[in-house]
């Protein structure tokens, strides 16, 4: 049941998420097809990427080129802010609305619907991450690819060092995963404040939908500041992160530039993340468990 | 059998009027004595009715001795003569009735009537 | 002896239900009774709550105080086992088609008899691809009664099944209903089209303003007051306004 559930949220939302996905990589792929060169060789032992053959193209290459730069970042954006408000919008419609006649008649339990939206929630995020991950991997193929990624802080080296020749440091594994990690967390967050939003809204009579949208964003912002005031005070704890505010305690020589200080604050924010997802998954439960009154 | 019409109107107990009608269309042999009658949700299913209601009439044409039911094989219409006479007459009498009413309405005493349906019935 | 008269435990009762948004009472103190094997109507105008009790036997409305039993056991998983519902709105996702629509009610329905379902719509000449988006209003509707009857439930709760259709609708559905509902079963059709719908009603409730007015056996009425339920329920209504 509770696997068929998640089916059913799922194929729903994917269906148009995966059209944005498509467009995203696919912008991608004919940016790199359309660039300056296409051969990397990349150095093993020395981590290094070296330009490979250059070779000119015809001027239509270069305004495709620039056309499918600011498209990967177009498509994007799109591609989560859909994703994002798609799942909102099949949480409502699947609760609250028309549907909701067929959802909440369902022989299963109440818990158990809350629990494949917020499975199918994680599921989601996580398949955001899989195309962000696809597409950093074809961007990396290519050498402005590189850059964009460069510019994004996902690889460090430089690529504008030297006209025929540059280098590209890959991050340590540490950074990656928490990188993933802070990600699969914060836009889990996000969802997750919508849904609570609109559980709150429905249990107003009149304006609901301002209510949900009122309280959900509401709770993200009170949940930001309150984040903000954990990590100083984690700060005062852990040394490390208090270069965030500017302590020159924390800028002991050289350690400001090392990953390993971003990768430990970006962990603890994670870390913090995941106690509001585990907050508003209960408070959710709660709530929902004083009972629904559809109109 | 599927072509039966069942006609209603809501003034009167449903099921009463389910008994009136089969009764007529026994008597009239358009259920034709010993017949087999379908399942009570059939038959309910050919007169739109609820099938309790249906159930309810069943029962008392049992009690009047119309239909008689067969343990394993269903319920049937009687074969017996005497209480088909019976019915039949039961109906005479009401539309004899009817039609004397009505004719006194017209005017026609009894002596009238008779005189006027010996010469127009003959026809 | 058919099954249900066997069983003592009322199919469905409700002892003090209420039910209050914002200080508005809706339902009013509402004891009933529901038992096996039974067609009955909940007649009232509009507004008299009939949507909101149905809602709460279904669980999609929380009673304010009052219990609710179905089958003996409080509302939840089992009660939505027993009970199938045809609401007055399209609840189906109308971006899926009829054979998904199929497809989810027998996943997700162990008495779901999907053969009659598809023989039923085959009567329709209903194409099994065609898109619920696609389908007309009427349409829809039939998709629906369909899906609802096939469910082998023990209670059918149908909310005005009648609004707004012709006559030949209206007729196919009361035949569907009729031939269709699982032995042993109730049928509670709520509605305020009483002339159009009362022939096939074993009981019936009176609801007004919140309140059970009346709760008697149809035929009882109508030789009690050699007229038709409809015509029985406007002179109770009027009394009752002239009472309050």
């Amino acid at each position: 049941m509770f696997i068929n559930l998640i089916k059913y949220n799922l194929k729903y939302i994917l269906k148009t998420t995966s059209i944005f996905a498509s467009l995203f990589l696919i912008s991608i792929i004919l940016f790199n097809v359309t660039g300056y060169d296409t051969t990397l060789i990349f150095d093993e032992a020395n981590n290094y990427a070296v330009i490979g053959e250059t070779f000119s193209k015809p001027a239509i290459f270069h305004f495709l080129h620039a056309l499918f730069y600011n498209l990967i970042y177009i498509t994007f954006i799109c591609f989560v802010l859909i994703t994002i408000l798609k799942t909102w919008r099949r949480f409502q419609n699947t609760f609250y609305s028309d549907e909701a006649y067929l959802t909440h008649t369902l022989p299963v339990s109440r818990n158990t619907l809350w629990n494949t939206q917020i499975c199918s929630a994680l599921l989601i995020v996580l398949s955001v991450l899989i195309v962000a991950i696809v597409g950093s991997l074809l961007l990396a193929l290519s050498r402005d690819g590189m850059q964009i990624l460069e510019s994004l802080g996902l690889v460090g080296g430089c690529t504008h060092c030297v006209n025929n020749y540059y280098y590209v440091e890959l991050r340590d594994c540490g950074f990656y995963l928490t990188f993933a990690f802070i990600i699969f967390t914060e836009l889990a967050f996000i969802l997750f404040c919508g849904f609570t939003g609109i559980i709150i809204g429905h249990r107003f009579n009149n304006h609901s939908s301002i209510w949900a949208r009122v309280s959900g964003f509401g709770i993200y912002v009170v949940a930001s500041i309150i984040l903000l005031k954990i990590i100083y005070l984690l700060s005062l704890f852990i040394p490390s992160l208090r270069y965030i505010f500017g302590d020159p305690a924390g800028h002991q020589a050289g350690l400001y530039d090392d990953p390993n200080f971003i990768i430990t604050t970006l962990f603890y924010i994670g870390i913090v993340y995941v106690c509001y997802n585990l907050v508003l998954y209960v408070t959710g439960r709660k709530l929902l468990k004083r009972g629904i009154n559809l109109e | 059998m599927k072509s039966l019409v069942f006609n209603f109107d809501n003034k009167s107990p449903i099921y009463l009027q389910i008994i009136d009608q089969i009764e007529l269309y026994i008597v009239s042999g358009k259920i034709p004595p010993g017949e087999k009658l379908p399942s009570v949700r059939d038959l309910a299913t050919i007169a739109r009715v609820n099938p309790n209601t249906m159930q309810r009439a069943l029962t008392e044409l049992e009690q009047l001795k119309l239909i008689t039911t067969e343990r394993t094989n269903g319920k049937f219409v009687t074969t017996n003569e005497n209480y088909l006479y019976k019915f039949r007459e039961k109906f005479a009498l009401i539309k004899t009735r009817e039609y004397l009413t009505a004719m006194s309405e017209l005017g026609f005493d009894h002596k009238s009537t008779i005189k006027y349906l010996k010469a127009k019935g003959a026809k | 002896m058919p099954k249900h008269q066997s069983n003592p435990i009322p199919l469905v009762e409700c002892r003090h239900l209420t039910k209050s948004y914002d200080h508005k009472i809706i339902l009013n103190d509402i004891n009933l009774t529901i038992p096996r094997g039974k067609i009955i109507g909940l007649l009232g105008q509009n507004g008299a709550g009939k949507s909101t009790l149905i809602k709460i036997l279904n669980d999609l409305v929380t009673p304010t105080s009052g219990e609710v039993l179905i089958d003996g056991q409080p509302i939840g998983i089992h009660s939505k086992k027993i009970i199938s519902y045809l609401p007055e709105r399209t609840y189906l996702n109308k971006a899926t088609t009829v054979q998904e629509s199929l497809k989810f009610f027998s996943k997700f329905y162990t008495n779901f008899n999907t053969e009659k379902a598809k023989s039923l719509i085959h009567n329709l000449n209903l194409d099994l691809t065609t898109k619920i988006a696609k389908m007309s209003k009427g349409m829809q509707e039939k998709l629906q009664l369909i899906l609802v009857m096939s469910r082998e439930a023990e209670l059918y709760i149908l909310d005005e099944p009648l609004g707004g259709i012709d006559p030949a609708t209206r007729d196919y559905i009361l035949d569907t209903i009729l031939s269709n509902f699982h032995e042993g079963a109730s049928v509670l059709i709520s509605t305020h089209l009483i002339s159009d719908i009362e022939h096939i009603l074993d009981e019936v409730i009176f609801i007004q303003n919140g309140r059970i007015i009346l709760t008697e056996e149809s035929d009882y009425l109508r030789n009690k007051y050699h007229s038709s339920i409809d015509e029985v329920f406007r002179q109770t209504f009027k009394a009752d306004i002239n009472n309050n």
